[in-house]
């Protein structure tokens, strides 16, 4: 998806030929089945001169891995993929072979060999040992992947390899969009889709994570999340699920969801009334949730997003600092900085161009 | 629990007729980066800026604020952890069959999955599993729920992890995903 599909689609919202797209895309979506996760690019397929890799283009590759990597990018290129095919094609040799061209395969497959893990099955040995061509037959299995595109990376990943894990990728796609991006030049990203922004983009911060400056009934306060609104009048929009996941509970003013990585996300000052999910739900990236209100301790409309990452099985998000380790009272234990879990997957929760912060 | 909701799971399905506009909007504006990408939309963007005039000025718009705690989410009962723990046994089992064909494995593993595992493992080779059988009893992780919880089950492959969850405290436990541990 190219970047200025992406701007069409805000800018144009009510003129014919953006509401043609997005129905386009809609049935797309709908053909895909389950989840609405997608890598979402801006920027170009860009080539690269394998013959002129820096070695320090990325911090924790050589320039061997790098130069494996431009070779599966001008290897997606040249069969016409877009950014989001070079991640993907990234993202899965970084998970099978590091980005070297390994000669050896593993207990489950003593056959595979190259940066892919092909086996046997996919071609010759001197196919699969080379880098341009084993790239190609990935992306060629990726080609015929319907709407692979509207996958989440891992899983569109998962369809071409058949691996035993369909998420062993996930971790390495933000790895790979960070190589795309430097060796493809000219600036540009992706976005895994895996998770995604609460509210619509340029909304303001107004409380950040930690110990706050300003008091609040008398009393200062260790804040273990973030505030966020659009300004003006942030009462009644929509909230969306930042993660998949499973409802865990609804009550008060508060909705929390359960990721099936074991991190809990919960959504606060919502009236119930507005609540759209209920216990047991099983809900995607993006699902609408709730709208915003200002139930409870609360003295305007905004939405107080939090994350808990007890009993986590992700490594990354068991790694965050959480209120414990950062001088917090016993309620803050186990929540982390919501900044740094968005940066986990890319993103950034309150760019400096879009988003304001006031506290 | 509200009862009733036992057919949940097919609420997202007829959800996202409505929701789908919005949500390729996000789709095609999810990235950061590009130039100009993300530009703020004048009228959202505040009049003030730093945080001493946001405080300072009665004529900026007060900071909302709050001092609120999220309720945690009641660990799941005994009763729960029982049926999951055993389910969560039943798939790894169901799962570690590498000698097995496709058909056979993947009829075998459908009925303990939810929609997005069986969307998920329905793609996997099941001769690429490492996993040839269940080792000992499975442990509870914590943050359980009774909706949603996560089960660890030794293989002799090292241990696994199973994200478990269901519509209703009445309703069977099934499985979205089956990894091995991280770490």
């Amino acid at each position: 998806m190219s970047e200025e599909k992406g701007k069409g689609a805000l800018i144009l919202i009510g003129v014919p030929a953006a509401l043609i797209a997005s129905l386009f895309a809609v049935i797309i979506l709908f053909l895909s089945g389950t989840g609405s996760a997608a890598a979402a690019c801006t920027g170009g397929a860009g080539t690269v001169n394998p013959a002129n890799i820096q070695a320090n283009a990325v911090p924790g590759f050589s320039a061997e891995q790098l130069t494996n990597a431009a070779y599966i990018m001008n290897a997606a290129a040249t069969l016409g993929l877009d950014r989001d095919g070079q991640v993907i094609g990234v993202m899965t040799a970084i998970g099978e072979s590091s980005l070297t061209v390994i000669n050896h395969g593993d207990t489950a497959g003593p056959d595979s060999r190259g940066l892919f893990q092909q086996r046997d099955s996919w071609g010759s040995l001197a196919d699969r040992m080379d880098p341009t061509t084993s790239a190609t037959l990935f992306f060629q299995g990726l080609q015929k992947v319907s709407n692979w595109q509207s996958l989440e990376p891992t899983l569109a990943a998962h369809k071409v390899q058949r691996n035993a894990d369909p998420y062993h990728y996930e971790k390495f796609f933000a790895a790979a969009d960070r190589i795309v991006t430097a060796l493809a030049g000219g600036g540009g990203s992706c976005a895994s889709g895996t998770v995604v922004l609460p509210l619509r983009p340029g909304f303001n911060m107004t409380s950040n994570f930690g110990l706050r400056g300003f008091v609040v009934d008398g009393a200062s306060s260790w804040h273990p999340a973030v505030d966020l609104q659009h300004y003006p009048n942030p009462c009644g929009d929509q909230i969306y699920s930042i993660t998949s996941g499973t409802v865990s509970y609804v009550g008060g003013y508060q909705v929390t969801i359960k990721s099936p990585d074991g991190y809990d996300v919960s959504y606060l000052h919502m009236k119930l009334s507005d609540v759209s999910v209920a216990e047991g739900d099983s809900v995607t990236p993006h699902e609408p949730i709730a709208l915003v209100g200002s139930e409870g301790p609360s003295t305007g409309c905004h939405l107080d997003l939090r994350i808990n990452k007890k009993g986590t099985i992700n490594e990354a998000v068991a790694a965050l600092k959480a209120g414990e380790d950062l001088g917090g009272p016993p309620s803050t234990y186990g929540y982390v900085n919501p900044e740094q879990f968005f940066a986990l997957f890319g993103i950034e929760l309150c760019p400096a161009d879009s988003c304001h912060r006031q506290y | 629990m509200a009862p009733g909701h036992r057919y949940r799971r097919g609420r997202t399905v007829r959800c996202a007729i409505g929701i789908v506009p919005l949500v390729v909007i996000l789709t095609l504006t999810g990235c950061v980066g590009g130039a100009g990408a993300g530009k703020p939309d004048a009228t959202t963007a505040p009049s003030g800026g730093t945080t001493s005039t946001a405080k300072a000025t009665s004529a900026t718009p007060a900071v909302p604020s709050d001092d609120a705690t999220a309720v945690p989410v009641p660990e799941a009962g005994a009763n729960s952890q029982t049926a999951a723990i055993s389910a969560a046994e039943k798939v790894v089992t169901a799962f570690g069959r590498p000698d097995l064909d496709y058909q056979t494995w993947i009829n075998g593993l459908y009925p303990l999955l939810t929609q997005t595992g069986a969307a998920a493992y329905e793609d996997t080779d099941p001769a690429n599993v490492p996993v040839h059988q269940v080792t000992g009893a499975g442990t509870i992780l914590p943050g359980s729920t009774d909706v949603a919880l996560i089960v660890t089950v030794p293989t002799d492959a090292g241990p696994y992890t199973v994200s478990l969850s269901r519509p209703t405290i009445t309703a069977p436990w099934l499985a979205d995903r089956i990894r091995p541990a991280q770490g």
